[in-house]
């Protein structure tokens, strides 16, 4: 077994070795403070709408789900997403592409579970064109400006789960929050007398965090889960120099699954109170967070109960509220996504492909809104 | 696995920017301009004259009745042999022509009808030889001819010539050894001036040729030449007021350069970004040029500030046209200069200031400086850090 976990971590560390980034999909809404929170799922767990997040041991939210993991796994996750963004200064449309979790996991012996993975907790990425004209020197002068972010705040879990008995699991996680945020700001003036600026700062985000989470089947088939993070101040640093500590939210969910014969359907809430932040957002004449509300539910189908990987088909909903408005009248915005997916077997049943599109709409004050379409596409080794 | 490799490389990325606008999309607030005005250091600020002379102006002033000052022009030529050899035989001749060119470089070209007047001076004349002194030589005695220029002619040469009587006009006195002195003033009561050519100049000074008749009896080789081209030139322009030591000259001769030195802070060069940089310099008394000439306000730093013996750096200049006339402030962006005074080997805040052509312009402002008048400024508009760092 610990061969097997070696070789999981050691395809890991390949991946990892890939050259995109870990952030997630570049959105208007993710240009306020830390960004777009992001929901480090599974691809199989987001063909469910996230509905099984909280018990999907792939997944790096409830470190309690790893006792789930019955073998050895490495898994990576790939999404190509594509946008439509409207805002009152016009729309455009884009697309890119990011590997939003990788984890790594297996049993260690009979009662414990063991996971580390690295995904994106919120994520940066955006490019924004503006336009001002301003009165310099007693003139009018015309303003471009591209404000370009890429990256954002990075999650890493060590995670570690033990079974109190077969119906309960309790985990522990502990994380750092890590990651950059590559920022360019490009000015270029109506009145060639002005010189173009191009300003670059490259930020870094450190802190610690804890989760604890809970696994717990009081009834045959039906499933509960809670779980707690707390997370520590985040420290920003530009070019060695800490500029910033920004409080970060603390987080409580619970789930609720039931499953029967080939059918399983679950759900979960989640709640951050990302308003901790908001002294620390309006100081520097920002627009303020809110807390924050998840809800999502979902359900898979199995076409095999012996082959439960072979063909499912999953489906499942989420709404969400995002924690930064982007108007000064402090008006959160949300996000509302369907989707669904399923996977196949490969190498014997050693290694699992699972794929899940994604409707999203979002939405902030009137007039703000994007549209996306997202393609996950993920992979999972069992040695 | 492999499928997924393969699409985790290539999986295209097109990031197309979303339009946006302030307040909603400028996180931490749109970083802002700033325009501030940074005055001359105290004291600091100070003219040097000499740096060349009249032997290196690039042409020569002449003028009448014209706004920026009476200006008269004189060339001196090498002495003309008294004979001329032909087959190897040096022969007496007997002058059949003269013809005396001269360039202009610059003229006002709405002036119709414009009249050089060309007399024969005593070779007394020299760089020290002023306006009322020229006008005692020009008498109608000493008036060789006239050369109208015609009025399709902006710059080029025109050229007098001398035969049959009015060789007459022309005659160079035994004792003067064969060296003729020209003298050269604009007229017909035409307020207006011209720039002619010079040793120093691209156009030319002025040459005088004589064509002659060989003392030979070979008739095909009878037609002789003798070619001058001025040795010295020169030129007095009408009372300059007498120079301040608390104001700031440029050009005139000796040509003066004037050196101004700032303190810029370190928050604006260093930590902010300047996007535009411009020299205000305050005229104490309105200039007058001529109409369709061109002469520049030329600024550069200094590779070491050791005074008016600073080298400027060669490869860095500003440069202004001046308006023909005026008396308004003169602005100049400096940015490419200042942008220099940063860094970890930053060049000295010190700013040369001179015109070009060098002597030889009839525009000739005077600044005020940090003791007299509006003290020469820098005016700055910067931005500050961006604020769009900080989520």
């Amino acid at each position: 077994m610990t061969r097997r976990l070696g070789i999981a971590l050691g395809l890991t560390l390949a991946l990892w070795g890939l050259p995109a980034p870990l952030a997630g999909q570049a959105s208007q809404f993710g240009v306020r403070s830390l960004g777009l929170p992001l929901l480090p799922v599974s691809t199989a767990t987001q063909g469910t709408g996230g509905g099984f997040a909280r018990f999907d041991p792939e997944s790096a939210i409830n470190p309690a789900s790893l006792s789930g993991m019955g073998r050895a796994v490495a898994s990576f996750g790939l999404r190509q997403y594509w946008r439509t963004s409207e805002n009152p200064y016009g729309s455009e449309s884009g697309n890119d592409t990011a590997f939003p979790l990788i984890l790594v996991g297996g049993p260690i012996g009979n009662r414990f579970g063991f996971g580390i993975s690295a995904s994106g907790l919120t994520d940066r990425t955006f490019l924004v064109g503006l336009a001002d004209t301003v009165i310099v020197r007693d003139a009018e002068l015309i303003l471009s400006d591209t404000l370009i972010s890429k990256g954002g705040v990075s999650d890493i879990r060590f995670g570690g789960s033990f079974d109190v008995s077969s119906r309960l699991s309790v985990g522990l996680g502990l994380h750092v929050m890590t990651g950059t945020n590559r920022i360019e700001y490009r000015r270029s003036f109506s009145d060639s007398s002005y010189f173009p600026v191009q300003l670059r700062n490259e930020l870094s985000f450190a802190g610690p965090g804890v989760s604890i989470g809970l696994l717990a089947e009081p009834l045959r088939g039906l499933r509960v889960s809670a779980m707690y993070r707390l997370d520590g101040d985040l420290k920003l640093n530009k070019d060695s120099t800490r500029i910033a500590e920004i409080p970060m939210p603390r987080t409580i969910a619970a789930g609720l699954q039931w499953g029967q014969g080939r059918l399983s359907l679950g759900g979960h809430v989640l709640a951050r109170n990302w308003s901790v932040q908001q002294d620390y957002i309006t100081e520097r004449d920002g627009t303020g967070a809110s807390n924050t509300l998840e809800v999502a539910a979902g359900g898979q189908l199995l076409s095999s109960l012996r082959q439960p990987a072979k063909f499912p088909l999953r489906f499942g909903a989420r709404w969400a509220s995002l924690p930064y408005p982007l108007t000064a009248s402090g008006e959160p915005g949300s996000e509302f996504s369907v989707s669904a997916g399923s996977g196949l077997l490969f190498g014997g049943g050693r290694g699992i492909v699972d794929f899940a599109l994604e409707r999203a709409w979002r939405s902030g004050a009137p007039g703000y809104t994007e549209k996306s379409f997202t393609l996950a596409l993920g992979v999972a080794i069992r040695p | 696995m492999v499928l997924a490799l393969v699409l985790g490389v290539t999986a295209c990325e097109e990031e197309l920017t979303v339009p946006g606008g302030c307040p909603e999309f400028c996180p931490g607030g749109q970083p802002l301009l700033q325009d501030t005005t940074i005055y001359a250091a105290p004291a600091a600020d100070s003219t040097f004259f000499g740096y060349s002379g009249w032997q290196d102006v690039s042409s020569l002033l002449v003028a009448s009745d014209f706004a920026a000052g009476e200006a008269r022009a004189w060339y001196q030529f090498p002495p003309r042999s008294d004979s001329v050899t032909v087959s190897d035989t040096v022969r007496a001749y007997s002058i059949d022509s003269v013809v005396i060119r001269m360039g202009i470089v610059a003229r006002d070209s709405t002036v119709k009808g414009l009249t050089f007047y060309v007399y024969q001076l005593p070779l007394t004349v020299d760089t020290t030889t002023d306006v009322p002194a020229l006008d005692a030589m020009m008498t109608p005695d000493a008036l060789v001819d006239s050369i109208v220029v015609p009025d399709s002619i902006y710059r080029g040469n025109v050229q007098l010539v001398l035969k049959d009587s009015s060789l007459a006009r022309l005659v160079i006195p035994p004792a003067d050894s064969g060296r003729l002195a020209l003298g050269v003033r604009i007229g017909d009561g035409k307020a207006t001036g011209a720039r002619l050519g010079s040793i120093q100049g691209t156009t030319g000074p002025a040459e005088y040729t004589t064509y002659v008749t060989a003392d030979i009896a070979d008739t095909t080789r009878r037609k002789q030449q003798i070619a001058l081209v001025a040795d010295a030139n020169g030129f007095a322009l009408g009372a300059p007021p007498a120079d301040d030591p608390d104001l700031l000259y440029i050009g005139r001769l000796p040509t003066a350069r004037s050196v101004l030195r700032f303190e810029v802070p370190k928050r604006i060069l260093d930590s902010s970004s300047v996007v535009r940089a411009t020299l205000e310099l305050t005229p104490v008394q309105p200039w007058t040029g001529l109409l369709g000439d061109v002469t520049q306000l030329e600024v550069r730093p200094v590779a070491a500030d050791i005074g008016g013996k600073s080298t400027p750096v060669f490869s860095l200049r500003a440069v202004k046209t001046l308006p023909i006339s005026g008396s308004d402030v003169i602005g100049i962006d400096v940015i490419g200069l200042i942008i220099n005074w940063r860094g970890l080997d930053p060049l000295p805040q010190t700013l040369f200031v001179a015109l070009g052509p060098e002597g030889g312009s009839f525009q000739q402002p005077v600044f005020g400086s940090t003791r007299k008048g509006e003290a020469p400024r820098l005016r700055i508009t910067y931005m500050a850090p961006s604020p769009v760092e900080r989520p």
